[in-house]
């Protein structure tokens, strides 16, 4: 520092520009590792929802497929027919659960899966010539999807 | 870095760092988790969605087409009375669903077929050459009423009547030609005319639709295979050739009638062979009405009991699949196996369609015949003695018939034999046969004709001067 009369604050002055640079050091510091915190975590919990979004859709569509199976064999039978397709589906996606639902959509239905955590809904639809008993919801896991006895395509969980 | 906490010393220093390294690390581990989650979803992805129906529907279909062939089967050779065909079918279907059972049990599933129900019908066939009449030579006359019809097959011997030199609906109403007439239940007529193009040495087959216009379909046409041609209606198809003018008859349904038409112009036949169709009602009520005999008939149409179609109860689990349904069985969906023939000629399809499979349908009876030397009685009278060899692939034989044909082509004497029915021969006389005149010194004839079980007949014929 440079004060008048030539005179200098010595050993003094230097805490000043200790303690400027330290705070200035320590805020810079912080501002970067927060930054650097939240990114990582926004990225990690992206892609944690992209995975379930994915691995949900890819349920959807097993479960969507097994319905339309179904309503193969159904419409194969002729009078009183029973058709049962068992699916294995993982009882997690991503470490989280989900619930597998039958849902009307427009004049059609879908299969609905909704993770119970990151607030991901995937919707796969479905075209069959038999009804499908909309409004049965289960648990991921091991599930059958039969025709119920009013001639209906619908859901329900086995014991794995 | 400086000290978070002053006074500290260098001990802690970095600890800010520290804890940010700890917090990405663990970031990168849950990252790290996650790509893992990423790559088992797209292994789910790749695996099969699910339990797949074909082997169910595999199942299913074979069930069906072997029922059909029993169906055929039994029609043929259990139709002495409907009790008779519910037992063989019953029989069969049990069968079926033991063989059934065993090699599904290989495979890891079960399979389990039981006869539900069989709708009773009626086969009418005309298995001796004759002219297309009905059992009291009616020459325009209806088979069948309101009900249904399948597998009609006609084995037209050539030559016929001309086709109609126009090329309108009207040309061919107003031609003598004989028709096949179906009317369906809603009322569309459908006229199937047979002709014989003598120039082109071809029968032809063509259709007029009237649904209140009348339209002429494209024709159809088939060189003969030893002068017949044969017509196979449900099938859509002339001489083994695809006919889009047939193709109307496998669509249509119950309430259609059949009838014939000009099957003779006054006294002499427009058309002349074999047929078969099978409908469905009580064969007893149509044996009892004259248009049919009630049982086989030289060159008459009759009628036997028959299965129209059947229902059979089909169960099928593999631990991912578990089905159960019904299947009815049509016959006129699977490929023929038995028919009318004529003239020795072959009918019948490739086989293997139904009933198991495995046997071919064409196993046609075949045998020589030939003429001895005559010994005279005296009186112009002669003994003929005639010996045959007769021979059938699969040794279901049941009877040959010998007929004397004078030189003018008249029947001087006939025998029926019982043969048996692996590979025969043996010889027969005519006793007592007048050769005088005109007929002294010319050609005689001697026709074999021999039948299996099957429906299936051969012939063979052997010409000599007489007496020797």
């Amino acid at each position: 520092m440079i004060g008048g009369g030539g005179r200098s604050f010595g050993a003094a002055s230097r805490g000043v520009s200790t303690t400027l640079g330290y705070v200035l050091a320590l805020a810079i510091s912080a501002i970067l590792v927060s930054g650097l915190l939240i990114a990582g975590g926004t990225f990690v919990e992206d892609n944690r929802e992209r995975v379930v979004r994915a691995e949900l859709r890819v349920v959807g569509q097993q479960v969507s497929s097994s319905v339309e199976t179904v309503d193969r064999l159904a419409v194969a039978g002729r009078g009183d027919t029973a058709a049962a397709v068992g699916l294995r589906l993982p009882a997690e996606a991503a470490e989280v659960g989900y619930g597998v639902a039958l849902v009307p959509d427009g004049s059609d239905a879908a299969v609905e899966i909704t993770a119970d955590e990151v607030g991901v809904t995937v919707r796969v639809g479905v075209v069959t010539d038999t009804p499908v008993d909309t409004g049965t919801s289960v648990r991921g896991g091991d599930v059958e999807l039969f025709v119920t006895d009013a001639g209906e395509i619908s859901i329900r969980r086995v014991a794995s | 870095m400086a000290d978070v906490i002053p006074g500290r010393g260098d001990v802690d220093r970095g600890q800010l760092f520290v804890v940010t390294a700890l917090v990405l690390a663990t970031l990168l581990v849950a990252l790290a988790v996650l790509m893992n989650a990423a790559i088992f979803t797209e292994n789910l992805a790749t695996r099969s969605g699910g339990a797949d129906a074909r082997e169910a529907l595999g199942a299913r279909t074979a069930a069906e087409s072997n029922l059909a062939g029993l169906i055929r089967v039994s029609n043929y050779h259990d139709n002495g009375s409907y009790g008779d065909l519910d037992t063989a079918l019953q029989r069969g279907v049990t069968d079926y669903s033991a063989t059934a059972g065993v090699h599904g049990t290989v495979h890891g599933r079960g399979v389990n077929v039981s006869l539900a129900s069989s709708t009773d019908g009626a086969r009418i066939v005309q298995d001796d050459s004759g002219a297309f009449t009905d059992a009291t030579g009616g020459d325009n006359w209806t088979l069948v009423s309101n009900t249904r019809t399948r597998d009609l097959l006609l084995n037209v011997s050539t030559p016929l009547e001309p086709p109609p030199a126009g090329d309108t609906p009207e040309d061919y109403r107003r031609s003598t030609l004989f028709q096949v007439v179906f009317v369906d239940g809603g009322g569309t007529t459908y006229q199937v005319f047979v002709s014989f193009d003598s120039v082109a040495s071809d029968v032809e087959v063509r259709t007029v639709v009237d649904d209140g216009s009348p339209a002429l379909l494209s024709a159809c046409t088939a060189s003969p295979v030893a002068g017949h041609v044969q017509i196979d209606a449900e099938r859509g198809t002339v001489g083994g050739q695809p006919c889009p003018s047939l193709s109307f008859v496998s669509g249509l349904g119950g309430g259609t009638d059949l009838a014939f038409h000009n099957a003779t112009v006054p006294g002499t036949p427009t058309a002349e062979g074999t047929y078969e169709v099978i409908v469905e009602g009580d064969a007893a009520t149509l044996g009892g009405t004259s248009r049919f005999e009630s049982s086989a008939a030289d060159g008459d149409p009759y009628v036997t009991p028959a299965v129209y179609w059947a229902t059979v109860t089909f169960g099928y689990d593999s631990g991912e699949v578990a089905y159960r349904t019904q299947v009815r069985a049509n016959p006129a969906t699977i490929p023929r196996r038995y028919g009318v023939a004529g003239g020795g000629e072959t009918l019948a399809g490739g086989g293997g369609g139904g009933g198991g499979g495995g046997t071919p349908g064409d196993w046609t009876p075949n045998g020589t015949v030939s003429i001895g030397t005559t010994t005279d009685v005296g009186g112009n009278e002669y003994d003929v003695p005639v010996s045959y060899t007769v021979d059938d692939g699969n040794d279901d034989m049941t009877s040959i018939d010998l007929v004397l044909i004078d030189p003018d082509g008249n029947v001087k004497g006939s025998q029926t034999i019982t043969v048996g029915s692996a590979a025969d021969d043996g010889s027969a006389t005519f006793q007592n046969v007048k050769i005088t005149g005109n007929d002294k010194n010319k050609d005689w004839r001697v026709e074999l004709s021999v039948y299996d079980d099957d429906g299936n007949e051969g012939s063979a014929s052997d010409t000599r001067e007489l007496p020797t």
